[in-house]
């Protein structure tokens, strides 16, 4: 059973492999928005020799033409030194082989705090950030939200039950960005409770007082980022629940007269678990990216503002840098999923044959 | 995933009836009245204007909707127009020491009831004149009090005297004002708090509006008999309309109501088509089966890897886009997902009964089958899928237009909101200008969501009677 | 026989409640069980067989309207006991249940062993070890070999889910088994290795049965009772041979005219029309719409249960 799984999950690799590729590619192209970038890194590159030409004593001493043939062969230096005389399509498989070996190369704009232009430590720099925002925020809401489907459907159509559903459709209608702007505008400016974002107010010399000043500041964003999704997990959980509970093998368990705490366990919180798992995993995996949107509205200086700012600064390096890194991410966890799927629910193991 | 034969009408009858669909049926007859308000309050030429900024000169800025009257209890100022035809003229001539000079004394009149001060005064005077004029404007409070706001030359060059009181002239007045009266000088200059003030509210440091007859005075003079003036005063309120203005002092409700037809027909037709693509290549890829299937599997697998989002931000700053290539591209993200795969796994059922069978036994093609047997099948599955999958458009709309990334053109409620925050209304407290456009994108989501969940609950019985 | 039954049920009703009303799915049954026998429950789907098994048992869904009656277990009411007594005591180590191959009555991520030794974890305390060598036992007595205990549900066959099911049913050893169409999805086959297993453990474990089925051939061929069952009520009682040979009650006459013979002619007849609401059972007796031979009484007055000759009993108003 286990070989034909093995073979299964070989071809899955593989895929997933591919996916990432090609995902890699199709950012590159975009961003580079198919050559058009060179255009402008070329003009960059002339009005810097020009600039730079200009200010030099010796080129003026030159006749126009020395100094034309001069300017050109400076601007062909350059042009070649930053692989720009290359056909964009050459450098774009270029550009691919050293994102997928995870060669991030230098951002064009942008730079990390310590003054870093490589792409890496750019984005080291703000992982920690939206990890710790959004990462807790997923184990908490996910956290709360199963408990509470749970006990939704152990209440299933009492009062308890039909508010928490309600509740629970308003909360995962709306974005976390969304109710990060109404929750600004009362908790922060109305009620002046909480920063209207940012990491901390003002720069800190220990730890003791950046501490509270970083939870002060937390607490907006996680919050508003639970409550936008307890629904979601509370609601599917219910219903998945509910399902297991209506399986005759609940029933048998029952007769055999297992106390209701084996009951719940073993034969309907053991056999509801594969797909829960499967969506923790995928929400840590989309929470490590940090939401873009949410992120801007309350200025958290992590991965998702880091994709904006490079998308407003046109910093090719850099989103290509971010794409790669959550397709790496990504494909990660879906295979680490399959995998930990297949020892949840042993009906998996048998696919592929 | 079982599916028994259900009828769409039969099922919409459903839906009506739980708590859920009636709510959402009620909040979608709210938007849908919004909807027909657009070519009454506001047909596309106004709605062009909307990025026109002359058009709004002569609405006040940051206005609360009037509505709000009630809930504070107070009389807000609305705005008070005073054209040229407003103003009373006695134009007469005086001969002084042998020379005729002309006189016009203009006058007009206006009562202020209101608890509050106008945000804004202006006024402005154009000189009609081949060399100059001069001209003295006084201003006359109800308590008798005048205070003189101005006395220039204008000339033919410049012909334009305009007055605000955002400006230093204003400042100065009221300034010299409240010296007058306090013989204090004051901590801040709000002039439309100062010049409209009881003087004893002045003199307790806490300014309250003098109501009562106010008057503006001009006294025009020229050597010139043909020289005239045209004056304007214009105080603006501090409520406008039933949603407020902006800080460009646009009414919000124009953007509002246009906003409607936008979310719906946006987010209506990504989900739809999406649905009903999605849908399709689930019937293909579980009735056909084989190869077909492995292939519309892996790209629905590949597709739903992507990330959407980041790409369409990358795709709309780049590509400076309208909303309609937005549509497509989302659309385009959309030919797959989940719903591809539920619909498969329903296939497989439905091509076990009998009319089915029948069908094949008969020689009908596969396509026939798909199309004419098993999609009707599916359908009211979907419908569930459908309205539930509209929030997410909706919001994806606004999100776009919020960053700044949406339709340059058209005023979407993500736009709104978007202005709302960079002019930071949240720090200045104009809460309508977020709180309405934000109350109508979630109630259009809402609705959909409600009316998502209740077909859900129809269809799928086991959820009602568990 | 002259002691008491092993199982008196008097007075049962079970109703659900649903949003068009109640179901009234036992309505006011009453039939015994002695020691060592195996009395059948026959009608057609839908007429409330399962119900009576979750009834004694107590397996009730959350939807319950009316719950009522007596249902005396060796001296005991069962109706009378706590949850928890009944949880303890009763279930699985008195009373246990075959539930239909076509359920999925096997936890799916569990291995089989573990499904049918965990009633001897909980209830005896039995260590891991033992209980796992206890239910491969169990698994060789009902035919099974060793390698099953360590597979999961879904890598076997129908016969041989089946067959795990009723080693689980054994594994306390109880007095009554509640066997709740066992066969119904299975082959003609395996049906008959199964009927067979069934009858070689009722005598090797002195076992009594409550066995539930449509199948009325069927029933005649592991029971010494039958009970004809009909829209939620018991309308005929007797041996094997009184129901086949002098079947009294209109429907249990139909219901036998109905089944193909293997020898000689006979014209198969139907009953006609459809099993009635059983949230709006018809007035008087429930069956006199599609019966052949209705009075005006039938229409009005429900037939009393009455014995006509010993141990055949019959609700019916042709023998008041």
């Amino acid at each position: 059973m286990w070989k034909a799984y093995g073979k299964h999950l070989a071809k899955r690799g593989i895929f997933l492999f591919l996916t990432l590729v090609i995902a890699t590619y199709a950012t590159i192209v975009i961003a580079n928005l198919g050559g058009y970038v060179d255009g402008i890194l070329r003009k960059q590159i002339e009005f810097e020799v020009s600039q730079y030409l200009a200010r030099s004593p010796t080129f003026r001493e030159l006749s126009p033409e020395e100094q034309e043939a001069r300017r050109r062969e400076l601007i062909e230096e350059y042009i070649k030194a930053a692989g720009l005389d290359k056909p964009f399509l050459q450098r774009s498989f270029i550009y691919l082989w050293r994102a997928l070996i995870l060669n991030l190369g230098r951002a064009m704009h942008l730079r990390s705090a310590s003054g870093s232009s490589k792409v890496y430590d750019i984005i080291l720099e703000r992982l920690p950030w939206s990890m710790l925002l959004f990462t807790t925020g997923t184990i908490i809401e996910a956290v709360i939200g199963i408990l509470l489907g749970v006990n939704m459907a152990k209440k299933a159509l009492s009062k308890f039950d039909r508010a928490m559903i309600v509740a629970s459709i308003i909360s995962y209608t709306a974005p976390p960005w969304f109710y990060g702007i109404l929750a600004i505008l009362l908790f922060s400016f109305q009620l002046g409770l909480f920063p209207p974002g940012g990491l901390v107010s003002r720069p800190h010399e220990s730890w003791t007082t950046f501490l509270p000043d970083l939870l002060h500041h937390l607490a907006l964003p996680l919050m508003v980022w639970v409550l936008s999704f307890f629904g979601y997990w509370a609601y599917i959980t219910r219903n998945l629940v509910l399902e297991t509970l209506h399986q005759d093998y609940v029933m048998a368990a029952r007769a055999k007269g297992l106390p209701e705490r084996v009951v719940m366990r073993r034969y309907v919180l053991r056999p509801a678990a594969p797909p829960i798992v499967t969506m923790i995993a995928l929400a840590l995996i989309a929470s490590w990216m940090g939401a873009i949107i949410t992120e801007a509205v309350f200025g958290w200086p992590g991965l998702g503002s880091l994709y904006n700012d490079a998308v407003w600064s046109m910093d090719a390096p850099v989103l290509i840098g971010l794409t790669v890194m959550y397709a790496y991410l990504l494909v990660l966890t879906v295979f680490i999923l399959d995998i930990i799927y297949s020892i949840l629910d042993p009906r998996v193991r048998t696919v592929g044959a | 995933m079982s599916a028994p034969s259900l009828r769409p009408e039969a099922v919409i009858k459903e839906v009506l009836k739980t708590k859920s669909g009636i709510v959402a049926a009620i909040l979608l007859l709210i938007i849908i009245s919004l909807v027909i308000a657009v070519p009454i309050y506001a047909p596309y030429d106004v709605v062009k204007t909307w990025n026109d900024p002359e058009a709004w000169l002569s609405n006040p800025k940051n206005a609360a909707p009037i509505w709000v009257e009630r809930l504070i209890g107070k009389r807000l100022p609305r705005n008070i127009f005073l054209g040229d035809e407003n103003f009373s003229r006695r134009g007469f001539n005086v001969t002084y020491r042998g020379f005729t000079i002309k006189k016009i004394i203009l006058r007009a009149r206006f009562e202020y009831p209101y608890d509050d001060f106008p945000s804004h005064v202006r006024v402005e005077v154009l000189a009609k004149t081949n060399s100059s004029l001069r001209v003295s404007a006084e201003f006359i409070r109800p308590d008798g009090a005048a205070v003189q706001l101005f006395d220039e030359t204008i000339s033919r060059e410049m012909p334009r005297l305009s007055m605000g009181t955002e400006g230093e002239r204003f400042h100065r007045v009221a300034e010299a004002f409240y010296l007058d009266v306090t013989g204090r000088r004051p901590e801040a200059v709000v002039p439309e708090a100062i010049l409209m003030a009881s003087k004893e509210s002045l003199i307790r440091g806490e300014p309250e509006v003098l109501k009562g007859r106010y008057a503006l005075r001009l006294e025009v003079t020229s050597f010139n008999l043909s020289d005239d003036v045209e004056v304007e005063l214009q105080l603006y309120g501090r409520v406008y309309g039933l949603a407020g203005t902006d800080s460009k002092g646009r009414d919000l409700l124009i953007g509002i109501l246009w906003g409607a037809p936008v979310a719906l027909a946006f987010s209506l037709t990504a989900a739809v088509v999406s649905t009903l693509i999605q849908t399709l290549f689930g019937i293909l890829s579980g009735y056909l089966g084989g190869r077909v299937d492995e292939v519309i599997q892996r790209f629905t697998e590949f597709m739903m890897i992507i990330p959407m989002l980041p790409i369409m931000i990358l795709v709309s700053f780049v590509y400076r886009i309208s909303i309609w290539t937005l549509l497509v591209i989302v659309i385009v993200f959309s030919l797959v997902g989940s719903t591809t795969k539920v619909v498969r796994s329903m296939v497989p059922q439905i091509k076990e009964e009998s009319y089915i069978l029948a069908a094949i036994s008969y020689g009908a093609s596969p396509w026939r089958i798909m199309f004419l047997h098993i999609f009707p099948r599916v359908l009211p599955y979907t419908f569930s899928i459908l309205a539930l999958s509209v929030p997410g458009y909706v919001f994806l709309e606004a999100a776009l237009s919020y960053l700044g990334l949406g339709d340059p053109v058209l005023p979407t409620w993500g736009r709104i909101l978007g202005d709302a925050y960079t002019s930071g209304a949240a720090y200045y407290g104009y809460w309508w200008w977020i709180l309405i456009p934000a109350g109508c994108i979630m109630m259009t989501a809402l609705a959909f969501a409600l009316l998502g969940y209740a077909f859900d609950k129809v269809v799928n019985p086991r959820l009602r009677e568990m | 026989m002259n002691e008491m039954p092993l199982l008196e049920v008097e007075g049962l009703q079970l109703y659900y409640q649903t949003y068009r009303g109640p179901v009234r799915a036992v309505d006011d049954v009453a039939f015994d069980i002695e020691r060592g026998e195996t009395l059948a429950l026959v009608g057609e789907s839908g007429c409330g067989k399962t119900s009576i098994a979750i009834s004694i048992m107590r397996l009730l869904p959350r939807n319950i309207h009316t719950y009522r009656g007596s249902i005396i277990f060796d001296g005991v009411d069962l109706m009378k006991l706590s949850d928890e007594e009944l949880r303890r005591e009763v279930r699985w180590r008195r009373i246990s249940m075959v539930f239909q191959g076509a359920m999925n009555a096997l936890n799916p991520v569990l291995p089989v062993w573990l499904q049918v030794a965990d009633p001897l974890i909980i209830h005896e305390g039995v260590e891991k070890e033992e209980a796992r060598a206890r239910a491969v036992e169990a698994l060789k007595n009902v035919g099974l070999l060793e390698v099953v205990a360590d597979r999961y549900p879904h890598e076997l066959s129908g016969g041989m889910k089946q067959r795990v099911v009723i080693a689980m049913a054994l594994i306390m050893k109880p007095e009554l088994v509640i066997l709740d169409e066992p066969t119904s999805a299975l082959d003609i086959m395996t049906q008959a290795n199964i009927m067979n297993l069934l009858k070689r453990l009722k005598w090797d474990l002195k076992l009594s049965y409550l066995f539930i089925t449509h199948d009325l051939p069927l029933a005649s061929e592991l029971s010494d009772r039958l009970a004809v069952m009909y829209a939620g009520k018991i309308v005929e009682v007797g041996t094997a041979e009184q129901i086949y040979l002098n079947p009294l009650h209109p429907y249990t006459r139909k219901l036998i005219a109905s089944v193909p013979t293997l020898r000689g002619e006979k014209e198969l007849e139907f009953i006609p029309g459809e099993v009635p609401s059983l949230i709006n059972p018809p007035r008087g007796c429930r069956f006199h719409p599609r019966c052949s031979e209705a009075m005006p009484i039938c229409r009005e007055e429900e037939p009393e249960m009455r014995e006509i000759e010993s141990r055949h009993l019959v609700a019916c108003h042709l023998y008041d």
